[in-house]
């Protein structure tokens, strides 16, 4: 029963731990100011309310969505989003996104993997914003 | 890359000191010991290598905005360590190259990749009315080798010095993209330059061997 208990609770970590930092893809930004990159990277984000935009890191509030189509069995998806911008090198400047989401199941929120789908979006319109 | 001022700095002379340049398997860490690999490449990924995972990379020039030449000649700079294919339309490019409007720099580059050390995407912006100008530097060919993995700058004077420098390829830059495709995506890279020391029992001769350098 013990090894149970604690097969269950590593499991638990283990995803949450896929979820907070699995394959989040990186962008990396050669041959522009960081200033610049930074710049662009707080302005994607347009009138969306940030909670953090300093130091470089940027964070959203938690926003409720509709599912997508390819998320079924759920009822509502609340996402928070948080892009570092780190300064790596001379015009080199590294941007990742993680995406914290929960998903309404049953009636209850719990943690589940951030939607590739978001990931991307988010990323493009930091790509587009910067020039 | 940036535009730099047009009366050029005169008299750079900086020398690209190779000696130490080892590529050396630490069988105690796992991780190929390659000092410039790391600084220019695996330090992005926390140590880990960040490559195309097929060859030929797939390259589309949008609009005539580059020869192919210009990308290519870094199959000849690596002896043959990377290959690219010229396609005819976005899909299926890993990497494209595009026009923008800014006058402040040369050319841009942004690169995706994720945990494994897979490039995902690159899309390269020159910036159409200067690009080609005395104020850049071999613009398409300098953001071509960041777009296959090049993640930084030297300041050798040469090609991948933030201005483009004298435009040249330097042994560094061209070891450094070769060794990076002679290694599977994601190797484990570590910045140590390994030096072995032996020393005699009472003796004071201390010899030093310093392990190969890149094949």
């Amino acid at each position: 029963m013990r090894a149970v208990v604690l097969a269950a609770t590593f499991g638990v970590v283990a995803a949450l731990g896929t979820s907070a930092h699995g394959e989040a893809p990186r962008l990396l930004v050669m041959d522009l100011p960081y200033a610049r990159v930074w710049a662009g990277a707080v302005r994607a984000f347009g009138e969306q309310e940030l909670t953090r935009a300093a130091d470089g890191v940027i964070e959203t509030s938690r926003v409720e969505r509709a599912p997508r189509p390819d998320e079924t069995g759920i009822e509502r998806v609340a996402e928070r989003v948080t892009v570092r911008v780190e300064s790596m090198a001379d015009r080199v400047t590294r941007i990742t996104v993680t995406v914290e989401t929960e998903a309404l199941q049953g009636g209850s929120w719990r943690v589940v993997d951030a939607s590739p789908a978001t990931v991307r979006a988010v990323l493009d319109r930091i790509r587009a914003s910067i020039g | 890359m940036i535009r730099r001022p047009s009366w050029r700095v005169a008299g750079l002379a900086v020398l690209t000191i190779l000696g130490l340049t080892g590529c050396h398997k630490d069988h105690s860490t796992g991780a190929t010991s390659n000092a410039p690999l790391y600084q220019y490449n695996a330090q992005q990924n926390a140590g880990r290598t960040v490559r195309w995972p097929a060859l030929p990379v797939k390259v589309y020039l949008v609009g005539g905005v580059a020869q192919a030449s210009e990308v290519s000649i870094w199959t000849q700079a690596t002896n043959g360590a990377v290959t690219f294919a010229f396609v005819g339309g976005a899909a299926g490019a890993n990497i494209t190259f595009e026009y923008q409007s800014a006058t402040d720099v040369c050319g841009v580059t942004f690169v995706e990749f994720d945990d494994n050390g897979n490039l995902t995407s690159a899309e390269t912006r020159v910036s159409q009315s200067i690009y080609r100008g005395p104020q850049c530097e071999r613009t398409v060919t300098h953001e071509s080798a960041h777009a296959i993995g090049f993640l930084g700058h030297t300041a050798d004077g040469g090609l991948m010095d933030p201005d483009g420098g004298n435009g040249a390829i330097t042994p560094l830059v061209a070891g450094v993209l070769s060794d990076l495709y002679h290694l599977a995506p994601g190797t484990q890279v570590s910045p140590e330059v390994k030096a072995f020391g032996l020393k005699r029992p009472g003796g004071r001769t201390h010899m030093t061997f310093v392990y190969p350098v890149r094949p």
